[in-house]
């Protein structure tokens, strides 16, 4: 579909991607329009629920991005986001859904162009795999 | 003649005895709440009413004749039942239980989230030929249900490679073999269960051989089921077309979660309005897809199960048993819960020692999911 626009949602840190992010913006640097960012207090605040909702209702991808392990604010609330992660991919992937929407990146504070350069892969990632079918149907 | 205890040192102890498995373990539940070695017994047992059975808490020993022994149906999972009798307090004093594999391994689970205790309870399972749903047993021909179980045994037991309890039992009881036998075999693995032999008159002891050598040939075939069931439940073929399809059947009843031994929040987070779409988002959902089924949330709830529950799910069928519309629930979870209980490098109901899955984490694991 060449007029596809992937809807990504973004759960950010707010010690570190979401400053990350900001970086990004105060450096001007460019980059695609389609992350609509939320700013969480920890990865770990990410309940897998908020993202199996984004993804029935329609959220073409949905990206996580906290601090880099062993950089946590709140010490080890990454680590458990990841073993959270881990289940949903797994349980994603065990019902044959497309568990490449779903992506954890770690992404400091001074990582601007990091944050950039993964905005751009996943955006390019969910463009190839088109729209997600489950913000079309009805019985959910 | 050895001794019942030394037998045991050697590993591979049995007693043996001329009588069925139903009378020789009601016989050894007789004996223990008379000698008082325990102050009551748990297990499935008749009732009142002809063809229907419930699990008891037994104190008297006259009703010991009511006890069905590892009786091919599983009325409610015994974890979940151990459970209310041990959360809020450990039991006082010695109980018996007769638990299948798969229910001792969702009571170590339980007991390890803090929703019971193993203290004081002496565990008698079997090797297990698996069991049929509880509502064929009870709406269709009760005999030919039982003569012919085999053909009627769920499809949770059909995959079960688990059917031989690995710890916290006291004895097994062997039932599943490859070398049938009218005799009743009992393997003996713990200092209490030797005790107690020692003091039962009509058994004999005899150095068997290892309990998973007796059913080898029964293991293959059920991994191979297992391989099957990991292959083609029907939730995979399609993806989400296949998820819809088997979830548009889903009346709500939330019978899955209720029946599981592992789904234990006195709130569950799919009844609260954190989770609830809200008339408005409803509203807007149907205007955007052109309509949208209501209630809501149907596989919504399930992926949520899917992910609390997955990390520990013994696969034990409860769930698929009790749903009203053949949702085969326990398959789905199944299939989850293998690639789930592979990635964290976890087995639900080994041991009470390590960590519940999501309460640990070792620092540099899953590096290949994250970047
Ligand atoms: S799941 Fe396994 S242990 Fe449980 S009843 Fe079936 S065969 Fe027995
Ligand atoms: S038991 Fe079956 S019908 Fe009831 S909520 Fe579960 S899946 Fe739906
Ligand atoms: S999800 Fe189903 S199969 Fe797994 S433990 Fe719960 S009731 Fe048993
Ligand atoms: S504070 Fe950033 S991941 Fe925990």
């Amino acid at each position: 579909m060449d007029d596809f626009e992937p809807r990504i949602i973004g759960f950010l840190c707010n010690w570190c991607s979401y400053a990350g992010a900001d970086l990004a913006g105060t450096s001007r640097l460019e980059m695609p329009p389609n992350l609509v960012p939320i700013k969480v207090m920890c990865s770990s605040r990410v309940d897998p629920e908020m993202i199996t909702d984004a993804f029935l209702r329609g959220a073409d991808g949905v990206l996580i991005a906290g601090c880099h392990p062993g950089d946590c604010h709140y010490d080890k609330g990454n680590y458990y986001a990841r073993r959270r992660f881990a289940v949903l991919k797994k349980v994603v992937e065990s019902l044959g859904l497309e568990a490449d929407r779903l992506r954890l990146s770690w992404i400091s504070a001074s990582e601007g162009p990091r944050f950039r350069q993964v905005v751009e892969e996943f955006t390019e990632k969910i463009r190839e795999i088109g729209p997600n079918p489950a913000g079309k149907e009805t019985l959910l | 003649m050895i001794s019942k205890t030394e037998t045991l040192n050697s590993g591979n102890s049995i007693l043996v005895s001329d009588e069925s498995v139903q009378d020789s373990l009601r016989r050894i539940l007789k004996h223990l709440l008379v000698t008082g070695q325990v102050d009551s017994v748990f297990a499935v047992r008749r009732t009142k009413q002809e063809g229907r059975f419930c699990y008891s808490l037994i104190s008297d020993h006259e009703l010991i004749d009511e006890v069905l022994p590892f009786y091919p149906v599983m009325p409610v999972q015994g974890a979940k039942a151990l459970s209310e009798l041990t959360t809020t307090e450990t039991l006082h004093k010695p109980v018996a239980a007769l638990l299948r594999p798969c229910e001792i391994r969702a009571f170590v689970e339980t007991s390890k989230q803090s929703q019971g205790s193993l203290d004081n309870l002496f565990i008698i399972s079997c090797t297990c030929p698996g069991v049929v749903p509880a509502s064929r047993l009870l709406m269709e021909d009760r005999k030919k249900v039982l003569s012919e179980y085999g053909e009627y045994i769920r499809n949770a037991c059909r995959a079960c490679t688990d059917f031989v309890p690995e710890a916290h039992a006291d004895m097994t009881v062997v039932i599943a073999s490859d070398i049938p036998s009218e005799n009743c075999r009992i393997f003996l693995h713990t200092e209490k269960a030797g005790i107690i032999a020692d003091g039962l008159s009509s058994f004999t002891p005899e150095a068997g051989i290892p309990l998973k050598e007796t059913v080898a040939g029964l293991f293959k075939i059920r991994q191979q089921n297992r391989e099957n069931l990991l292959a083609e439940t029907p939730a995979v073929k399609d993806g989400l077309d296949s998820l819809i399809n088997l979830f548009s059947a889903c009346i709500n009843c939330r019978g899955c979660r209720e029946a599981c031994p592992l789904c234990h929040c006195v709130l569950c987070d799919y009844e609260t309005a954190r989770t609830q779409h809200s008339p408005e988002l409803i509203r807007a959902e149907a205007k955007r897809r052109g309509a949208i089924r209501v209630p809501s949330g149907t596989i919504q709830f399930q992926l949520g199960r899917l992910m609390h529950i997955s990390p520990s799910c013994v696969s034990c069928g409860q769930c698929s048993d009790v749903c009203p519309v053949d949702i085969p629930v326990s398959d789905i979870f199944t299939r989850a819960a293998n690639l789930v209980q592979t990635t964290l490098n976890y087995e639900p109901g080994k041991s009470l020692d390590d960590d519940p899955p999501m309460s640990t984490y070792i620092e540099h694991e899953l590096q290949d999911i994250t970047d």
